[in-house]
């Protein structure tokens, strides 16, 4: 049963609702919008009231058959191309369309309503894990999934009762996911989003992109942010298109090429934990960084040319002195070991 | 109960400024965790008053910490947070712009998916009844406050719209929108009260 002071503070959350979708977005006053946030945090009961307003508010969003009862309460199932057509629709969209469409958000109203107990009750949980060059760490997350951080890496981890959402801001990790279908395990990496459902697989963000091995199950790769002129690393993919890799596959995205997708052996996806790093195709200045991140050991391009020559192989950490010995006698190169750095520069240019 | 912090802006002259920027940055990711923490709730709420899905605010408000953890030049916590909801916010406006142009794309690689969405039948059956009990509130209210509420949330009339369609004031149509909501609030809750004594 409602008390008085229930009702009326629901009626202060509609109030509140009303004036957030008034806001004009283009000169969006955060005044207002902290003012509601203060509302919502003066009293706990305010912010469960909004919620529960919000709650309704998408649920009414497939109401149309109410003002006209001719039509009956779409019983369709949710499928893509509904949710799709859901999105889209404004109020200048011609007639069908918008018949269409409220079909289409009735699906989704009823696949959106939020299980608003749960989201209550699960606890948000946020962490930062960084690990120095040379280093590595295992992390269990509290959704039971595994993360492997390589050398010079950072991960930021943010889950709650209904999503899972990690940046690899630097450096590589090896992914174990816990299978919660309810909860999407969304990576991001080099300006992609990578999301998984249970599965596992490897991310590597490098000067120029990003690189996702799969070593099982199946991950979604797609570009959430369109350009974004704050960002030097970002790869690019076509807007609204995701790429589907599964296991055994490799996909390299960077700013300057289409996608490549390459067969890998699945269990290799892993293998930099047992110090051997796999390399396809890749520019120089991308391995080089790599092997930094795993090995703490410094290696500098001198020659922007160098770093774009294309590399095959594997490197075994522990035999990396070798392969730096080596790298001449495959690229036009030579190799300066100093103390503290190696610096790898042209054999072609000046000495 | 928020502090003041300012970070530590980026400085060209410093000798050694990728340490720099990886302080900075590390400060800025410890800022947003705490950010997270305490408002993504009020974020994704706040985004679900404009987007058409539960899911969609979720994806907007990743993008827009994303956004700001590349920020060049971050300020004071206060900043961060009033600026995390603002590109939220810009966001959204984007994702319905973009959603309404562009909804024809080009034929795709069969290579190319969309993303599936999950839910249990469980769910999806208790959302379904939920909707259809929210049509059947509606219908049980005067002729006056259907029409407001259809005009707004259907047809996507701003308030001052409606108002001027209805001849009523922007007050009045707030008034009915507002009672729309109670109404099918107390029908759900009443629902909910007997589903409870049945358990």
């Amino acid at each position: 049963m409602n008390t008085l002071d229930d009702d009326l503070r629901f009626e202060q959350a509609c109030d509140w609702l009303l004036r957030l979708r008034e806001e004009s977005t283009s000169s969006a006053s955060s005044e207002l919008v902290m003012e509601w946030l203060e509302w919502c945090r003066e009293d706990p009961a305010n912010g469960r009231a909004f919620e529960r307003a919000r709650e309704i508010w998408m649920l009414t969003d497939g109401i149309e058959s109410a003002a006209a009862p001719a039509a009956a309460m779409p019983a369709a199932p949710p499928d893509r191309a509904c949710a799709e057509a859901s999105v889209g629709w404004r109020k200048k969209s011609s007639r069908w369309l918008a018949l269409a469409a409220a079909a289409a958000v009735a699906a989704i109203a009823l696949m959106a309503a939020p299980e608003w107990r749960r989201l209550y009750f699960t606890p948000a949980s946020a962490e930062i894990y960084a690990t120095e060059a040379g280093q590595s760490r295992v992390v269990r997350l509290p959704d039971g999934s595994t993360v492997a951080l390589a050398g010079g890496s950072r991960l930021l981890t943010a889950l709650d009762g209904r999503s899972r959402a990690l940046l690899l801001d630097r450096g590589q990790a090896y992914f174990e996911v816990a299978r919660d279908p309810s909860r999407p395990f969304v990576v991001t990496a080099g300006g992609m989003r990578v999301t998984a459902v249970g599965t596992a697989f490897d991310v590597r963000t490098s000067n120029s992109g990003m690189v996702v091995s799969v070593a099982e199950g199946i991950v979604d790769i797609d570009d959430p942010a369109g350009a974004d002129p704050h960002s030097a690393v970002t790869a690019r993919l076509p807007e609204r298109i995701t790429l589907r890799a599964q296991a055994g596959q490799k996909v390299a995205l960077n700013r300057s090429e289409p996608p490549q997708v390459t067969p890998i052996d699945p269990a290799t996806a892993a293998s930099w934990q047992d110090g051997r790093l796999i390399f396809i195709r890749e520019p120089l200045s991308a391995v080089l960084d790599s092997i930094t991140r795993h090995t703490g050991r410094r290696l500098v391009i001198a020659d922007p040319a160098v770093g774009e020559l294309r590399y095959t192989g594997t490197v075994f950490q522990s035999q990396l002195q070798d392969w730096l010995r080596g790298l001449p006698t495959v690229f036009q190169v030579r190799v300066e070991d100093h103390a503290d750095e190696v610096v790898i520069a042209s054999a072609t240019g000046n000495p | 109960m928020w502090t003041e912090v300012a970070l530590k802006p980026l400085d060209a002259s410093k000798p050694e400024p990728s340490d720099c920027a990886a302080t900075e940055t590390q400060d800025r990711a410890s800022l947003l965790a705490r950010l997270f923490r305490e408002h993504n709730r009020e974020l994704v709420g706040f985004l679900c008053t404009r987007l058409r899905s539960e899911q969609d605010a979720r994806e907007v408000a990743q993008e827009a910490y994303v956004r700001l953890l590349r920020l060049d030049q971050p300020g004071a916590v206060s900043f961060l947070r009033a600026y995390l909801f603002k590109t939220a916010a810009n966001l959204a406006t984007d994702r319905l712009r973009h959603r309404s142009t562009c909804r024809n794309a080009e034929p795709k690689l069969t290579l190319w998916e969309e993303p599936a969405e999950e839910s249990t039948p469980e769910q999806l059956a208790m959302r379904r009844e939920e909707a259809q009990l929210v049509t059947e509130s509606l219908k049980e209210l005067p002729e006056r406050h259907r029409q407001a509420f259809t005009l707004y949330r259907v047809h996507d009339l701003s308030i001052g719209e409606v108002a001027a369609r209805l001849g009523v004031t922007d007050r009045m149509v707030r008034n009915y929108i507002v009672k729309v909501m109670t109404h099918c609030r107390e029908r759900l809750d009443a629902r909910g009260a007997r589903r409870e004594d049945r358990e």
